[in-house]
């Protein structure tokens, strides 16, 4: 039987999202709007009881379920919702992928074809990937907009998630202004950039593609095959034939910053390549950081972890102009985030701004203790990173 | 060997040795189409075995497919074996399996015959609904049956059937209960059940009585407890990929069907139409009851006997039979509500209208009696009014070469 405060709590918030729907006009909302960053954002969802009891029950399948999707006071309807992620899967609170287009191939919301809503398991201070895309951003970086949010299901508070704009193709496309192929980088297993064979096979297993429409593994994974051919077997001195397949100079930009972060489940992570995409115009693909919930790993993570025993990583080293590249790519990143003490007021903003709300998500991983020491080790980070990778840096130039 | 196919081919071996000693009068055996064990006048067993290979020359739909090795356009899309017969000239059977399939069984059943009027089947063999389905895939004009008939008609399900003819053999009628769900024996109380009844006209003699197959008109209707989850009807290219995906449902499904078919020297003729409907109660994402989900096809077929010769369809070897037929069938999916948007969400009130159009177009040689050569190319085309569908509506071709020995 439901308890009366618990009936009223549903009845205040239907109420609530009456009112929004009633004072707000769905055209007057944009992307902008969703990831705005600075608001706490409300999401309901309307599911079927027995469709949501599935997702959980389900929660380590893809199977999508309908539902409405009501935010800012636009209701969005024909939705489809599943459980998604990797190490994040989490049966008491799952993450979802909201899907605007699995049900019509030209429906989107806001213009995007889905939306993430990242349950934050993996991360007890549950910011650390929103701040790390933030400075991703600023440092030019095409990386993924994110904005938090209280989630509620059939009118029941689910916790705090992240709303994570999606790397689609629709992202792509917008961030690169080109049409291209798009790739999730799955791990399967500890790849370490090696030449993986002749096969088209197995690049399909590790580079799973993203694309609308029907294309042939040649079309697909040709390149690919070409790009870590290059990477394995260009001659010495001559490592930037790989700039054919890949953008050297963005790639090298992003890992400088992965680095400065001490994010160690990336590019060089510790049990080989993870979380990316790449998206492919022409031959040259271009590197697209993705879950980056590892980042600020320890203020102390030492410099070039992973890196020598990533084959794009070693060569990258060995190549006198790469190598400096990287080592400016780190210092712009630490510059970046210590200018006005840019990354640690970023993270007492947003913990402020989820403060009250994760305080009273039950379903988080983490105690309310947990998230709390979370933030006092983000801000020691930010006090002390830069201090510690100046030894190493220097060494590298 | 899987242990699926060990116990059916035991099962078929032993039921051939087993019953021969128990009724023998004059016991013998003679090689027609098939080895038949004869057990004096009453009684034989007939030894069924077929193969069907299939090549994929084409298939649009598949990006890769062109570039396939041929081992990996070869398919065997059927090894079966089984018998059948009759005892005492008053109990027909059949048991009938897969080889290698880990659900091998298909035809089980026992067939009691009180007079022509009143047969009294049971086991599992096919529900009494479809032409198209009712016919034996190694006896059908086309390597794939029409989507309408293989999508919404019932298989092979768990029943009691009574069935017979009348009206000086021009009336055959056909109507049993068949189970839902193995989970719930038919027999069980609370059992889900297909209430299913068949009714075929043959109007004109076959030269002794009426009942000839020159000219069956046939109507079937069915009821099913549907229960709830999300097993509604779906919708299938001919190559196997879905273009229209489960919806819930809950409550009943009613099947209604109709079928012509006429059979000449030199041609024949068949069409058949389908139409569900599939209750969806409590199938709302807010608890409520969403409209009927409805799906219709059907399907023309014509077929010209070039080796027919007289007043027989089949000609000399080896042109024993040389047909050339064309096919076109719809199918297509939608709900009885018209009002709101329409979507394809498996719980959409309106569901969007999404369909199907084939062509089929084949030709059919037998040079004997147990091998048939079949050659098939379709072209497909999606329906999709609202543009819903990521895979659009540019039409595709596929063809595929089959190769059959039946015995």
């Amino acid at each position: 039987m439901t308890s009366f405060p618990s009936f009223m709590a549903r009845f205040a918030f239907a109420l609530a999202v009456m009112l929004a729907c009633a004072s707000a006009p769905a055209a007057a909302q944009t992307q902008a709007d969703l990831f705005d960053d600075t608001t706490l954002h409300t999401v309901e969802i309307v599911i079927h009881s027995r469709d949501w009891s599935d997702l959980h029950e389900n929660y380590r399948t893809n199977d999508h379920y309908p539902c409405d999707v009501i935010w800012n006071g636009v209701r969005m309807r024909n939705v489809a919702v599943r459980s998604r992620g990797n190490g994040s899967r989490y049966q008491n609170k799952p993450g979802l992928e909201l899907s605007f287009d699995h049900y019509a191939s030209q429906q989107r919301f806001l213009g995007l074809r889905a939306l993430v809503l990242d349950n934050l398991v993996t991360d007890p201070s549950m910011i650390r990937e929103s701040t790390a895309m933030s400075l991703l951003r600023r440092l030019g970086v095409p990386a993924p907009r994110e904005a938090p949010a209280r989630v509620f299901v059939n009118g029941v508070y689910a916790g705090v998630y992240m709303m994570v704009e999606p790397v689609d193709t629709v992202f792509a496309q917008k961030a690169f202004e080109q049409p291209g192929l798009l790739f999730e980088y799955r791990w399967n297993y500890p790849f370490f950039a090696t030449f993986p064979g002749e096969s088209l096979d197995p690049y399909a297993v590790l580079f799973e593609s993203r694309n609308l429409g029907v294309h042939s593994a040649a079309e697909l994974y040709g390149p690919m095959r070409e790009l870590f051919r290059t990477i394995n077997d260009a001659p010495d001195g001559a490592f930037d034939q790989v700039d054919r397949y890949l953008d050297l100079a963005a790639l090298i930009r992003t890992l400088g910053a992965s680095t400065f972060m001490a994010e160690w489940d990336g590019v060089f992570g510790y049990a080989g390549m993870n979380n990316f995409y790449l998206y492919r115009i022409g031959e040259q693909a271009h590197l697209i950081p993705w879950d980056r919930d590892q980042s600020f790993h320890a203020l102390d993570y030492p410099l070039l972890t992973g890196v020598a025993d990533n084959v794009f990583g070693r060569r990258m080293l060995e190549d006198p102009a790469l190598r400096a590249a990287y080592v400016q790519a780190v210092a712009e990143a630490m510059a970046v985030a210590q200018g006005d003490a840019w990354l640690e007021r970023e993270f007492t903003r947003q913990y402020t701004l989820i403060h009250d709300a994760a305080m009273a998500d039950t379903l988080k991983i983490s105690t309310n203790e947990e998230f709390e020491q979370a933030f006092v080790d983000l801000v020691a980070f930010a006090r002390k990173r830069g201090a510690f990778i100046l030894n190493d840096l220097n060494s590298l130039r | 060997m899987k242990k699926g196919t060990r116990v059916l081919l035991a099962t078929v071996a032993a039921l051939a040795g087993w019953t021969a000693p128990a009724l023998a009068q004059e016991t013998g055996a003679t090689w027609n189409k098939q080895p038949t064990i004869l057990f004096g006048e009453w009684s034989r067993i007939d030894v069924h075995a077929s193969l069907q290979s299939d090549y994929l020359a084409r298939n649009e739909a598949d990006p890769d497919a062109e570039s396939l090795p041929v081992e990996d356009r070869l398919s065997l899309a059927r090894k079966r074996v089984g018998i059948d017969g009759m005892l005492f000239n008053r109990i027909g059977f059949q048991v009938e399996g897969e080889v290698g399939d880990s659900q091998p069984w298909r035809d089980v059943y026992a067939d009691v015959k009180v007079n022509r009027a009143l047969h009294i089947q049971a086991g599992r063999f096919k529900v009494p609904f479809s032409l198209e389905q009712l016919t034996s895939r190694t006896d059908l004009d086309f390597v794939a049956r029409a989507s309408a008939v293989s999508d919404l008609s019932p298989s092979r399900d768990i029943g009691v059937m009574l069935h017979g003819r009348v009206a000086d053999r021009m009336v055959k009628y056909e109507a049993g209960v068949f189970e839902v769900n193995a989970a719930n024996r038919l027999w069980t109380a609370g059992a889900e059940r297909t209430l299913a009844g068949r009714v075929t006209i043959a109007p004109l003699e076959d030269g002794k009585s009426r009942g000839s197959d020159a000219l069956e008109l046939s109507a079937a209707l069915l009821r099913s407890d549907l229960p709830e989850g999300r097993s509604g009807l779906n919708g299938h290219l001919v190559m196997g990929d879905t273009f229209f995906h489960k919806m819930f449902v809950s409550g009943s499904r009613t099947r209604l069907g109709t079928s012509v078919a006429w059979n000449g020297h030199r041609a024949s003729a068949r069409a058949e139409w389908i139409r569900t409907m599939e209750t969806r109660l409590g199938q709302a994402i807010d608890g409520g009851d969403l409209s009927d989900l409805v799906s219709s096809g059907g399907y023309v077929t014509g077929i010209w006997h070039l080796a027919a010769r007289g007043h027989h369809r089949y000609g000399h070897a080896p042109l024993r039979a040389l047909d050339l037929a064309a096919r076109f069938d719809r199918l297509s999916f939608g709900s009885a509500s018209r009002a709101g948007d329409a979507f394809l969400n498996p719980r959409a009130d309106r569901v969007a209208p999404i369909g199907k159009d084939a062509w089929t177009l084949g030709v059919n040689w037998l040079p004997n009696r147990w091998v048939k050569v079949q050659a098939n190319t379709v072209r497909e085309q999606i329906v999709d009014p609202l543009a819903l569908l990521p895979i659009g509506t540019t039409p595709f071709w596929s063809t595929v070469l089959r190769f059959q020995v039946a015995m």
